[in-house]
């Protein structure tokens, strides 16, 4: 058998994701890149609108057990330390603040039901909010895609 | 080289591998309707589909639409209110809401403006700012109709 061939279902799942013309598109066009992937984890960033004394992109630390049934999970990481990052580092903004949140989860997940801590904590949020629920059909980009939304909008106010 | 094909019935691009010396007509379907028009993104008038890729400006990983609609009615739904507008088929979701949120569209303030996405009726997620919406049309139609709704903030 082929090291492809070993790999279990969900990691297959994830490595074909990553080369789809959606998560291409993605790197293509700046919004975000793979740094790592070391499974079931994986660093990836994603940039962020400029803002005064805020870095240009922000490093995720994912769990990606269980993939695509299970939804990813991520937390905001410092790469300089390897742990996660702190309170003073967090994006700020109306959303920001509120998804990036350092007091939830140890800063270990995001607070939006795309990620699998955060929805399995909210079961009313499926219902309510299920243009941005994570269920199996959904991948890694759109992930991606919610968490650079949230970064490059006008209510995004830096660090 | 590679390029992404934006195509109708598709939010999501292919991407196709094509020689640069390819030409364009190379990259369109052609059927029993005709022969389908190529735009670069974000252009009015189609390429012409004699010249090669590289002649046309299509460069590695850039993004073309092919399609049969020269122009593709918009018509977005806010409140109780709707207004529509033509677009080229590769004009992207972020020029109409741009055009949604604008002047000549509901004409909202620059802070409320940031606060509103665009959806198709019924889909279970927003619009991604990068789907082209000629991408959006239904087959045997050039009209699209969409939703400009509020962004979501998750509490409780």
């Amino acid at each position: 058998m082929t090291e492809a061939e070993l790999r279990a279902p969900d990691e297959r799942a994830l490595r074909e994701h990553l080369t789809s013309p959606r998560f291409q598109q993605g790197v293509d066009d700046g919004r975000w890149r793979l740094i790592s992937l070391d499974w079931p984890h994986a660093l990836i960033s994603v940039s962020a609108a400029i803002r005064d004394g805020a870095p240009k992109e922000f490093v995720l630390r994912f769990d990606l057990s269980g993939y695509p049934q299970v939804g990813p999970t991520a937390g905001l990481w410092d790469s300089s330390s390897g742990s996660y990052l702190g309170s003073a580092g967090r994006p700020k903004g109306d959303r920001a603040s509120m998804v990036f949140r350092g007091d939830w989860e140890q800063g270990r997940a995001l607070y939006a039901p795309w990620d699998r801590v955060a929805l399995t904590g909210h079961p009313d949020w499926a219902q309510r909010h299920p243009s941005h629920s994570w269920n199996s059909t959904r991948d890694l980009a759109f992930y991606l895609a919610n968490v650079f939304e949230v970064l490059n909008s006008d209510d995004y106010l830096g660090v | 080289m590679q390029v992404y094909v934006h195509t109708a019935g598709k939010e999501d691009p292919e991407l196709v591998e094509v020689p640069p010396t390819a030409l364009v007509r190379e990259l369109v379907v052609v059927d029993a309707n005709g022969e389908e028009l190529v735009w670069l993104e974000e252009v009015d008038q189609p390429l012409d589909v004699q010249l090669t890729l590289e002649a046309a400006g299509i460069r590695h990983r850039g993004h073309v639409h092919r399609g049969r609609c020269r122009k593709v009615t918009v018509s977005v739904r806010f409140n109780a209110d709707s207004k529509a507008h033509a677009f080229s088929p590769a004009n992207t979701v972020d020029r109409v809401l741009r055009w949604a949120t604008g002047e000549h569209g509901f004409d909202l303030p620059p802070a409320e403006a940031a606060k509103h996405t665009l959806a198709v009726p019924g889909a279970d997620h927003p619009l991604d700012p990068r789907v082209h919406i000629g991408s959006l049309v239904t087959p045997g139609s050039c009209d699209v109709k969409v939703d400009l709704l509020p962004k979501v903030r998750f509490e409780g």
